[in-house]
């Protein structure tokens, strides 16, 4: 056997493909098994990448050498920025990308023979087991009982473990329409030892374009031209596909009261538990009642198809149903559906089972990512693909901090809290540090490392580091360069629309001003330098608001701090002040480390504070 | 630590009729058995007739022996209390016996601390505790027997309403454009502001507490002469039965302590004769700042019968915003000399028998309350005017007073947490910042009631309880 150790990935959606690009990046020989060459990177739900903190995940994903961002950009129909008005920290991005494209791109990414060793060994095959030894995972069986040797497997299943769809009354067995459920495999995880639990998503219907009153909806506006989430920008684009807007009302509302005993969430058929932030349209209508109506979007699937994704309904009510609310919405009334809404009800492995680097705790060489996971969305399942792969490929654990990037918060929150009954899904507030987890600075966060663990290619450090350097050279300039409160310096002042300052000011410190822009420097400053607007954005940022970032910064040190203690498996934590109730949550999560310790729900800053000194006089002793 | 069983005297120290020795941890049941062998089955709740033995088996008193299993109990460990007969010796001797058995002693307010740890208590709980015990007078008793509930409905109505805005702000933040948000921003600013109004309310409602329960200190400073001391003796004479004398300190002032209706007040008066100072403003500077150090009212006795001059005006300078009365004495001198006797005035005293007008500009008298020392003229007056400067609000009352000083930071606390968050909303930052910022708002509430109680909190709190409680 060859020194390279064998990854095996199972699935090949956007937990699979990152995972087995990571891989293969990290230096392994990768095999991935799936059922057809037309399963990779499908977009089985909106047709888009991104969204609040997602955009920052496919950043993050991009700045540690992953596909996910350069392939949006090359499938990109529209491109807009979320919350640009809310200050600090919170601004993400989202691409309307072609469901037909985004898929063939990121096939064309896997199985370039360009990759690094030859790319990916593509296998078309169903997994039903995986062979052990030792207690480790030594190889991947296929349904005809063909075995591959591996030294580990990853395994990227998304919904498709004991999948039902639900529509009405209807029940198909599948995780997608077309698509069969994995029932073998589901049966053998189990009786490894994996705990499965149950949760359910849906999808909405898509029409049929054609049938849709384009010209009584409104456009929806914002979108940015040129736009796109990989820091290496794309060399072409798509022409730009609008979205539209519609609004449900009284009487779609009347129609789905009236229908809620077909409803399968709401009749007992689905016993998972759907996701909260993302509810069904039957869903918000008993929860909001007074709401006398529900924006929908209109998503445009792609240049080929006609197919359209209404963002905002997604139901399981039956057919015929979901038929009679179409035809009630205003601008939608002689619209056809093309694929009607269902929701979807799959097994999933607790990830509180994993370790960091997303490895069964008790299956060596077994990993998991994606929404096996309990997870939801291609962004998550990506990010957690690439953190399966390196670690799986190097046997060792790639893991991201709390305070360094969005997969890291995804990762810890998954192996230390679990999902907690919802799909899990990534909010900004997730992220305690998410003043310094933005979407703007993520090259600057993560590529140092990824380059220093060869994850990123020669052509992105060499456009990273010219960007640092112009950073630099912008910081010091604006350190350096200073107004005078004389009879120039008012004059350039009054040009710029702005107070002078009363004594000599350097351009940092106008900059602190909240109507100071790179812009306007340009107007009080004759030596400017001219740099790119991502180049502007770091220096206005670290500026503007270094007040907050320092104090942010301090705070993630004290918590890394915390992060370094380990805590014993044994420990008893029946101490001294601290009560029965967190003694025994804290017995259950046994966690790692105090930083651990302190995120769990209901553990109380002051138990922490005697757990430390409690440690500290141990080792002391 | 408190897994350790600590003992106790859980009554003042002397000679009494009863006394009682209070066990409190894992072991209290185990020690009071073997300190109390045989007798009666021990039943929860029940007090029984005991034999109390030493080490060496012979008897040391009979004791009445109450056990209170936990969780249900004041500490959430198991207590047993034992009343003995109140004599330091035998009190002494119980200890001991119960140390030689493997209790250890407790720390002043370890019980409450258990309780505390234990979750029987929360944090405003104990202090009120607390409170209750150093009250000086009935009012402040109430007021510390109120406060846990009153603070606890505060706190609760607080922590909903900073976790609305919070989740307001996360789900504008994360959802944009659902607008699941429900609040115009007018109506975040109006929040914070309102509860960053209240905590300040409630921050200054500890004056008041303070005030009610441990007693107000007001000091008398003027010039020689002005009828200072005649003012103290009338302020404190009538209630002489009541009066209990405190050593004079070295500064050589005079304390007397005394009931206002149900205020406990102490007078602080400058005894002995002053020299005659020649640079005249700075003697005054000298005389008022020791007294104004510590008390929470000043009284500032003017001579009403003479002009003011320059050590006046000094010690009007002196005060500056610091609360004070202005007392004019010698009503009764002035009013005859002016030749208007119609006014007998003793009790009410509220006219001045020098018109304001007839007053230069900056004369302090002209807000001054006026007295006769020899008539008594206004001291009912004056006594009033104190009482209201020591405990009315002039704004509405919060709904709370607060009864510790760590309750007063923390209030501080999340006022300032939450303009913060609304200058971060308002301005450049965003609300990202101010969810942060309401994140700290929150830590300084859980802080308040305990949930989040840091060891050198409770450290700090419970050095200040009596042992035993």
């Amino acid at each position: 056997m060859s020194a390279r150790r064998h990854v095996v990935i199972v699935g090949a959606g956007h937990a699979g493909c990152e995972a087995a690009l990571a891989a293969v990046r990290a230096g392994a020989r990768v095999t991935v098994v799936s059922l057809s060459r037309r399963a990779i990177a499908r977009l089985s739900c909106n047709p888009a990448i991104g969204g609040l903190a997602k955009g920052n995940l496919v950043r993050e994903i991009d700045a540690l050498g992953g596909a996910m961002a350069r392939v949006a950009d090359r499938a990109c129909l529209q491109f807009r920025r979320l919350n640009t008005r809310k200050g600090l920290a919170v601004q993400s991005s989202r691409a309307q990308v072609d469901i037909d494209r985004y898929p063939a791109e990121m096939a064309a990414e896997l199985l370039n023979p360009a990759n690094a060793g030859g790319g990916v060994d593509f296998v078309r095959g169903e997994v039903a087991g995986l062979t052990l030894r030792a207690g480790r995972v030594v190889g991947v069986v296929l349904a005809d009982d063909t075995t591959i040797a591996c030294d580990a497997a990853i395994l990227t299943t998304g919904t498709f473990l004991s999948a039902v769809m639900h529509r009405g009354e209807e029940r198909t067995e599948g995780g997608r329409v077309g698509d069969p459920a994995a029932h073998r495999l589901s049966a053998r995880l189990r009786a490894l030892g994996l705990r499965l639990g149950r949760l359910k998503t849906g999808t909405t219907p898509r029409l049929d374009g054609r049938t849709i009153a384009w010209d009584r909806l409104q456009v929806q506006a914002d979108t940015v031209p040129d736009g796109h989430f990989s820091f290496s920008p794309p060399t072409r684009w798509l022409p730009t596909v609008d979205c539209h807007l519609a609004w449900t009302d009284d009487g779609v509302h009347q129609l789905i009261r009236d229908n809620l005993h077909r409803a399968p969430i709401f009749t007992g058929a689905i016993e998972g538990r759907g996701p909260r932030y993302c509810p069904s349209i039957e869903d918000k209508v008993v929860r909001f009642p007074h709401r006398d109506r529900h924006l929908l979007f209109l998503e445009p699937e792609g240049l080929d198809t006609h197919r359209v994704y209404v963002n905002g309904l997604s139901t399981s009510l039956p057919a015929e149903v979901q038929d009679a609310i179409i035809r009630r919405i205003p601008g939608l009334e002689q619209a056809r559906i093309a694929q009607y809404g269902y929701a979807v009800e799959y097994d999933f492995a607790d990830p509180r089972d994993l370790g960091h680097d997303l490895q069964h705790q008790g299956i060596p060489g077994l990993y998991l990512a994606g929404q096996v996971n309990g997870t939801s969305g291609y962004e998550e399942a990506a990010a957690q693909g690439l953190v399966a792969g390196v670690s799986a490929a190097r046997g060792d654990a790639f893991v991201l901090g709390r305070d360094e990037a969005y997969i890291g918060v995804l990762v810890d929150d998954l192996v230390t809290r679990g999902v907690g009954g919802e799909p899990y899904r990534m909010f900004s507030s997730r992220a305690e540090h998410r003043l310094l987890l933005r979407e703007d600075n993520a090259d600057r966060r993560l590529m140092p490392r990824a380059r220093a663990e060869g994850l990123l290619s020669d052509a992105a450090w060499a456009r990273f580091e010219r960007k640092q350097e112009a950073i630099a050279a912008a910081e010091a300039w604006c350190a350096g360069a200073s107004l005078l409160p004389d009879a120039e310096g008012r004059r350039r002042c009054d040009a710029a629309g702005i107070q002078p300052p009363r004594n000599k000011a350097s351009a940092a410190e106008l900059l602190k001003r909240p109507e100071v822009d790179w812009d306007l420097l340009g107007t009080l400053f004759d030596d400017r330098p001219e740099v790119d607007a991502e180049v502007a954005e770091q220096v206005v940022t670290d500026i503007k608001y270094a007040g907050y970032l320092d104090r942010e910064r301090a705070r993630a040190e004290r918590t890394r701090r915390m992060e370094s203690v380990a805590l014993p498996r044994d420990l008893d934590y029946r101490l001294p002040g601290i009560s029965h109730e967190v003694a025994e949550r804290l017995r259950q999560a046994r966690p790692r480390t105090l930083g651990a310790a302190a995120r769990l729900p209901g553990v109380t800053p002051a138990a922490i504070d005697l757990l430390a000194v409690h440690l500290a006089r141990g080792t002391a002793s | 630590m408190s897994l350790d069983t600590i003992v106790a005297t859980a009554t003042p120290w002397g000679r009494g009729a009863l006394a009682v020795v209070r066990l409190s941890g894992p072991d209290a049941r185990e020690i009071a058995r073997s300190v109390c062998p045989g007798g009666p089955r021990w039943i929860p709740r029940r007090a029984s007739l005991r034999r109390a033995v030493q080490a060496d088996g012979t008897l040391l008193d009979e004791v009445v022996a109450t056990w209170m299993p936990g969780p249900r109990s004041y500490t959430g460990f198991d207590v047993v209390e034992l009343s003995c007969h109140g004599n330091p010796v035998v009190v002494e001797a119980l200890v001991a016996a119960c140390i030689a058995r493997g209790a250890r002693p407790a720390r002043p307010g370890e019980f409450t601390r258990q309780a505390v740890e234990n979750g029987r208590l929360d944090l405003v709980a104990a202090e009120s505790v607390d409170a209750l015990i150093r009250a000086r007078s009935l009012a402040g008793a109430r007021l510390a027997a109120e406060a846990a509930g009153r603070i606890e409905a505060v706190t609760t109505r607080l922590r909903e309403r900073l976790l609305d805005l919070a989740a307001e702000l996360e789900a504008r933040l994360d959802h944009p454009g659902e607008d699941l948000g429900t609040w115009s921003d007018e109506a975040v600013v109006a929040a914070l502001d309102g509860i960053a109004e209240e905590c300040r309310g409630l921050a200054a409602s500890w004056h008041e507490g303070r005030v009610r329960i441990e007693g107000a200190r007001v000091g008398l400073i003027g010039p020689v002469n002005a009828g200072k001391s005649s003012l103290f003796n009338g302020l404190v004479g009538q209630e002489r039965a009541l009066v209990s004398d405190e050593p004079g300190t070295t500064r050589d002032v005079v304390e007397r302590a005394v009931m206002l209706d149900d205020l406990a007040v102490t007078f602080l008066d400058s005894a002995g004769e002053r020299p005659a100072a020649t640079a005249l403003e700075r003697a005054g500077q000298a005389l008022a700042a020791d007294l104004l150090a510590d008390v929470e009212l000043v009284l500032l006795v003017l001579a009403g019968h003479r002009p003011v001059g320059a050590l006046e005006r000094g010690l009007v300078d002196r005060l500056g915003s610091r609360p004070h009365i202005v007392v004019a004495t010698h009503a009764d001198v002035v009013r005859e000399s002016a030749g208007d006797g119609t006014g007998d005035g003793a009790g009410d005293g509220a006219v001045a028998p020098i018109p304001d007008d007839e007053m230069p500009e900056d004369d302090p008298r002209r807000r001054a309350l006026w007295v006769s020392n020899t008539t008594g003229e206004g001291i009912d007056a004056l006594r009033a005017a104190i009482r209201a400067a020591l405990v009315d609000r002039p704004a509405a009352a919060p709904a709370a007073v607060l009864v510790s000083h760590r309750q007063q930071g923390l209030m501080r606390s999340i006022a300032d947490c939450c303009e913060e968050a609304r200058t971060a909303l308002t301005g450049l930052a965003g609300p990202a910042v101010a969810a942060e910022a309401l994140t700290r708002a929150l830590a300084a509430l859980a802080e308040l009631t305990g949930e989040d109680a840091r060891e050198a909190v409770l450290d700090r709190m419970f050095a200040r309880f009596c042992i035993g409680k």
